[in-house]
This record gives C-alpha cells, structure tokens and sequence, in this order.
C-alpha cells in the first residue's frame, strides 16, 4: 500500500460531506468537498467564518470520520482503515497544530515533543537528540524545561509544531496556527513552517484568516459553503 | 513493551504533580474513609463475636467442659478425669463442678437456682470471678459456709430480671439452701460478683467444703462437670478431647466457642453481612463517582493524547497508574491510622456493650481483601470513563 513515489499526489478527497445535528437542526457543513494535495505543497486553506475549514482539517487529519465521500492518503483509502492504523497514522504519518496548542500543560517542551516519538516505540535517546534538535530548530532552546504555563502563546505554538514534526511526518495539518499571536510571534510561527516546507519538503496545509500568512503558500483553496469554490496557482 | 510503562508511568506522575494538590489530597481522604468504612463495621461485629466467646469463657465454662455421659449422674472417678486433663500439656486450669438444683431462702424471697460447689483455688485456674468482685470477697479456702453470687441473683437496685433474683441479699446476709435430699443448709453471702455476661451473673457458687455434711461425700468423688481452660497457643481443645478420649475418659466434651452463643453468632453474622453489602455498595459507588469525576475532568488531556496518535495502551496504562497511586496511598494511609490511631483508641476506650467490653482487632485478611477489592474498583471506574470519553469523539474533547 505504500506510495512508491516521493512527487505528485498525496492526499485526496472526493465527495467529502459532514453534518453536524444541533438537538434537531442541521448543519450540512461539508456538501462535497473535492481537493487533492500534492507533496511538498504548502497550501493555504481559506473562507468565511464557519465554512467549514476546521471540519475539514479533521476529517483529513482522521480526527473524525466524514459522513459520505473517501479520504485517500498516501495511497491508502483512510475508510478502509480501523481504529488501529488511524491512530499510527496519526502518529507517524501527520502532524496536527491546533489554534489553541493543545499541548500537555504537565509535561516541559521537551517532553511535550519527545512523547509522540516515545510512543512509537523509538530509542529514548534517538528520540531525546531528535527533540532538542527540533527545539532548537523553533528557536526554544532555552526553554526546553519549562512547562507551557510558563510560555508565550507564539513559544506555545512553536512547542506544538516542533511536537507535530518529531515523527517527520508526511503532512502537517494547521488549523489557525497564528490566530492568537502577535504579529512578531506569527511571523517566528510562519518562518518555522516555511523553513519546514521548504528545506524538509514538509506537505503543509494550512487554515488562515490573515491573508499574509498565505504570502507563504503556493497555492490557496477557498472553501465556502461547504464547497471548494476555486483553486488558485 | 516496557517503554509503553514507562512512558504510561510518567504521564501517570506528571498528571498526578500537575493535579492541584487539593484535589489529590481530597482523593485519597475519601478513598481512606471509605477502606475505613469498609473495615471498621466489619471488625467490630467480630469482635463483639469473639467477645462474647471470652465472657463465656472467662466466667462459665473455661474453653471446654465436660459432663458425664447421659446415662450417668456423676463421673466415676472425677480425680482420675481431673489428674489426666491436668497433666496434658496446653491445659493450664482444670475446676471440678458439683452442679445441684436447690430452693434458695433468703430474707426478702426464694428462688429455685443452681448451686455450683467448687474448690476455690482450683476455680481460679479457669474461670475470672475473683477478678469481678463488686462487693465483698472471693470464697476463701477454708470458708466452709461462704457463698458468692452474681449481681443478678442477688438482685436488688440495677439489676435487669428482679423477678428471678433473690430481692436484693447483701454480703454478711444469710440464707438457707434446701436440697433435693431433704437436707438444708445456712450459708453467709461473701461477695457479690458482676461480670456482665448475664447468665453468669446468676450464679451462685459454694464452697465444696460444705458438701460433706450435706452428702457426705465432696468433690473428690462428686463431680458433674469439669470446666477446663487451656493455652490456645499451645494446644487446641479439640486436641485435649482427642487426647482424653484416646486414654478411656469417655464423657460429654463441650468446647465453649462452638456450643455457646450460637444464636449470637448467627445473628451477627446475618448483621455483619448486611453491613458488609451496604458499605460496600456505599464504597463503590463513591469510589466509582470519585474516579469518574477524576478522569473526566481531565477531558482535553485525553483528547490531546488522542488526537497525536499516542497508543490507547499508553493511555489506558497511565490512567490505571494513576488509580493505583491514589488507592496506594490510601490504603497505607488506612492501615496508619487503623492500627496507630483506632485500635490503639478502642484498646484504651473499649466500647461498653450490655454484655461485654468491645474493642477492635483487625484481621490482617480482610485489610487484604478490602484493599484488593478497591484495587480492583479502581481501576474497573477510572477506564469505564475513559471509554467513554473515548466514544465521544477526540473533537469534542479537545474543543
Ligand atoms: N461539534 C459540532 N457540533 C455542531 N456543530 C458544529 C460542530 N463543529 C462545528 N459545527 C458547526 O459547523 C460549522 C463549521 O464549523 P467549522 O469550525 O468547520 O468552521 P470554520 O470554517 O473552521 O470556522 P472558523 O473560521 O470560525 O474557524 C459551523 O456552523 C459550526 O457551528
Ligand atoms: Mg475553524
């Protein structure tokens, strides 16, 4: 099943719909979502508030299963995966940066980044020298033993992606990765995930309201309605 | 597999640092009245059982007795009987009983009642009446026409049946004593003797010196009980009746625990079971809520591992961790103060019950099994959450 190539397609949907049930009310959020994402693309993903971009990144980064249509990953149709292999998948394969972090406020930035690559089962050593690495890649060197609480939202951000990439995935999905920061703190975000996309070859999909973050992308999809409207070069 | 514990058990101790120390410390304080709880009830009513077996003991029978066979009146041949029991190793007192129905006269009424003639000293070998002396003296060796009674007989102001006493005799009375043999004897009232137990408290003992002139024979050849008490860390009374029955000694072995109280005892029992299931329907559902409560509270923590892939493995084994530590360190916490706080307390402070003093001594076999259950509760109601957190979906735990 695995992709023999290191080019051309790696993720596509076709027909993708999701709707969500409000007590009796619904909400068809996705109607039939048509994309395809190509390796080393970083793309821009954009649209109005409540379009429905989140809930596509989820149903793309299997955090959630779309009603009807097909995900095909690396080759892979994710519908025919169970459980199991989407949580390998998950694990090895995608990297998820969420507008709010979500990261672990018990565990310091370097354990915050090690554990996805502890719990592949790697050399603990192998995987603490990667981490540093990594952090010091983001630019957090000094803060390796603090816990989040002690971070600034923009070091926060880059915790989450230093932990997004410590399995070197094949894609990073990022939902709003810069909504919550500053604009010295977006610009440290986005010159992290450029530098990831273009020396590393990093695949990167990216939600964004603030379309000078998209200045990064080549290429945007506009997702409105439910529906991608137009692709863009 | 290892680094899975490992990794599962540093999570389990980054949470539990992380946890507001409050809530940890709450945690355990409940878990701890709960093991408390559990055991506490249980062991009192035990112990009322046990009590109950040493007053019956200590002021009727000793650990066994023995009468003679149906068809005899008397022992034939009481000393033999007496001089074998005494030698066997274990047995530390052995008091030959000459047990006879008379009509007690005293000033202000008569009773029927059973007379005990005993040999003093040989009596104290087994049974603890010198020790419960409420007013007046224990029988002496040569005290020919002395009697001691128990509270209850003697009757008078507290007593619980007045209508089966003898109206409230005091020591120095007199009373008279009229046998089956037509023959009447006065005796004076020594001491009066108060043991709680009530049925002892109605008896009435002579001394055997006396038996002479009433029939002319005394205890060297009358005897129709032998109350024995034994050393239960070095033999065992069903040990002594093996040994007396292996040398001819035939008879009617008693031991005291299995043929006294036997209402009690089930009655107890029937209680302590009912006691037993609530608190542990108590117990399990507060430590079900109190585990609930603690993995849902931490909803996005099990999101976020979620949603990076980490194994379920992982995440199961931290959370059972987590469980563990919380009820380890109740259950040590229990134990503390079990045996430095409570059973040291009802030692000095032993409950007052209408038939004995009560203090708790705790099984170290039911702490076992108790903690074991709440190991096992623990870890049931700590992953029945998770799986349900697990079927809401990671997006709803994360938002
Ligand atoms: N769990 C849910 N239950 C019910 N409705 C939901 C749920 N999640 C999202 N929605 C609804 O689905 C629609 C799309 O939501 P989504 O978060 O995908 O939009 P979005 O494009 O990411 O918006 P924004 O730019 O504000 O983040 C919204 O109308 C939202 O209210
Ligand atoms: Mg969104």
């Amino acid at each position: 099943m695995e992709s023999s190539t290191s080019y051309g397609n790696l993720l596509t949907t076709r027909d993708l719909k999701k709707h969500y049930l409000v007590g009796s009310v619904r909400n068809d959020v996705l109607r039939g979502i048509y994309l395809q994402i190509n390796r080393g693309e970083f793309v821009g993903l954009k649209g109005p508030s409540g379009s429905g971009k989140s809930t596509l990144l989820y149903q793309l980064g299997l955090l959630d299963t779309p009603d009807e249509g097909e995900i095909i990953f690396d080759g892979v149709k994710t519908s025919l995966m169970d459980h199991h292999q989407r949580q390998v998948t998950r694990l090895t394969k995608m990297g998820f940066i969420f507008q709010n972090y979500a990261l672990l406020p018990e565990l310091s930035t370097l354990e915050n980044v090690m554990l996805p690559g502890l719990s592949c089962g790697k050399d603990r050593s192998h995987v603490e020298s990667r981490a540093r690495q990594i952090i010091e890649l983001v630019g957090l060197i000094g803060k390796m033993h603090d816990t989040p609480d002690h971070l600034s939202g923009g070091e926060q951000q880059r915790v989450s992606i230093a932990r997004s990439i410590i399995n070197q995935p094949t894609i990073l999905f990022a939902d709003e990765p810069c909504a919550n920061l500053d604009t010295v703190s977006s610009k440290k975000v986005m010159d992290v995930l450029k530098h990831l996309n273009e020396h590393f070859g990093l695949t990167i999909l990216m939600v964004s309201h603030d379309l000078s973050n998209f200045s990064y992308a080549s290429r945007i999809i506009e997702v409105v309605d439910g529906l991608v409207v137009n692709r863009m070069k | 597999m290892l680094t899975a514990h490992r990794i599962s058990a540093s999570l389990a101790v980054r949470s539990l640092q992380h946890a507001n120390r409050r809530t940890n410390f709450f945690i355990v304080l409940i878990l701890v009245l709960l093991i408390i709880n559990l055991l506490l009830l249980s062991s009192i009513i035990d112990n009322i059982d046990q009590a109950t077996g040493d007053q019956i003991i200590d002021h009727q029978y000793g650990h066994m007795f023995l009468e003679p066979e149906e068809s005899e009146e008397i022992f034939e041949n009481p000393q033999s009987y007496v001089r074998t029991l005494r030698n066997i190793p274990g047995v530390i007192g052995v008091s030959p009983h000459f047990v006879v129905q008379t009509i007690v006269v005293a000033d202000q009424k008569s009773s029927a009642t059973e007379v005990h003639f005993i040999d003093p000293v040989y009596e104290e070998t087994v049974t603890q009446k010198s020790r419960f002396i409420i007013d007046g003296n224990y029988l002496g060796t040569h005290d020919e026409t002395g009697i001691i009674l128990g509270s209850e007989k003697a009757g008078g102001p507290g007593t619980q049946f007045p209508r089966l006493s003898l109206g409230g005799v005091n020591v120095g009375d007199e009373v008279v004593m009229l046998f089956g043999n037509d023959k009447s004897q006065r005796f004076d009232v020594r001491g009066v003797f108060f043991t709680k137990l009530i049925d002892a408290d109605f008896y009435i003992y002579a001394n055997e010196a006396q038996m002479a002139s009433i029939y002319g024979r005394d205890l060297s050849d009358l005897v129709n009980q032998i109350v024995v008490r034994i050393d239960p860390s070095l033999t065992s009374e069903q040990s002594v009746i093996d040994q007396m029955r292996s040398k001819g000694y035939d008879g009617n072995y008693f031991i005291t625990r299995e043929s006294q109280g036997f209402v009690l005892t089930e009655t107890l029992f029937v209680i302590k079971i009912i006691i037993l299931i609530v608190s542990l329907l108590v117990s399990s559902g507060s430590l079900f809520i109190t585990m609930y409560i603690n993995v849902f509270s931490r909803k996005k923590f099990y999101g976020v591992l979620q949603a990076i892939g980490v194994p379920y493995s992982i995440v199961i084994l931290s959370t059972v961790y987590q469980s563990l530590f919380l009820v380890c360190s109740a259950s040590i916490l229990a134990v503390i103060i079990l045996y430095f706080v409570l059973v040291p307390y009802f030692a000095a402070y032993p409950l007052d019950l209408p038939f004995a003093f009560v203090s708790l001594s705790i099984d170290p076999s039911s702490i076992a099994m108790s903690i074991f259950f709440f190991f096992l509760l623990a870890i049931i109601s700590s992953l029945l959450p998770l799986w349900s957190l697990y079927k809401n979906g990671i997006i709803n735990l994360i938002r």
